[in-house]
């Protein structure tokens, strides 16, 4: 097939996907309700379709973070960036917490306290590293 | 958006496929630019100056009073 160069096609092509986007959610959400309908709220929790979901929404709210941070952020809101340093402190410190009050309700299951802890420590490094990530290219367009 | 694309291939003596390989789009596309019906990126516009060898002022520039008009129309 050959490549699509007219930038008037590949708009096109966008918008159809973006159609296509948007059925395929209203389906996995019709197909969910239908499930919890049918046979529970738990049984469409544990659903693949609901992972599928959650996890596309997920990725879309990260990208959408690029296109709503200029139009959000003012000139003196802008926070100076901090280190990558202090991100992966504020994770651990994060991790940490919520690992040890884990282990203080459950002392019978330490290794279940230490999965949830690195479970957020992981988690808070992902979302500070992307915003980190965006700050500092930010800035760095800003200084040119 | 209204432009002189039209005009200007044509006084190149150019077809609309011939313009359209040059500037690497569709012939509808051309058609649709030429209509003012699709507003090309500036590197398509670019493109286009490039092939009927006229400068952006002479092909898109559109004074302020005639957009305002073309925006109620």
């Amino acid at each position: 097939m050959k490549k699509i160069t007219d930038e008037r096609l590949i708009l096109v092509n966008l918008k159809n996907i973006r159609i296509a986007f948007v059925c395929q959610t209203l389906g996995i959400l019709a197909t969910l309700f239908y499930t919890a309908f049918r046979s529970g709220a738990d049984i469409a929790f544990q659903s693949p379709l609901f992972f599928v979901l959650i996890m596309t929404n997920v990725l879309l709210i990260f990208l959408q973070m690029r296109v709503t941070a200029d139009v959000e952020e003012t000139e003196r809101k802008r926070k100076k960036v901090l280190p990558y340093y202090a991100c992966v402190l504020i994770s651990l410190a994060v991790g940490a917490i919520i690992g040890t009050v884990a282990w203080t309700f459950d002392r019978q299951h330490p290794l279940s306290a230490w999965i949830i802890g690195i479970v957020f420590f992981v988690c808070f490094l992902a979302s500070y590293s992307l915003m980190y990530f965006l700050k500092k290219k930010r800035s760095e367009d800003d200084d040119e | 958006m209204m432009n002189s694309v039209k005009h200007a291939r044509m006084e190149r003596g150019m077809t609309q496929v011939q313009l359209a390989e040059k500037t690497g789009v569709t012939r509808q596309t051309v058609s649709l630019i030429e209509k003012g019906k699709y507003n090309p990126t500036l590197k398509l516009c670019l493109s286009i100056c490039y092939a009927v060898g006229k400068s952006l002022d002479q092909l898109f520039w559109v004074n302020e009073g005639e957009k305002r008009e073309e925006n109620y129309r």
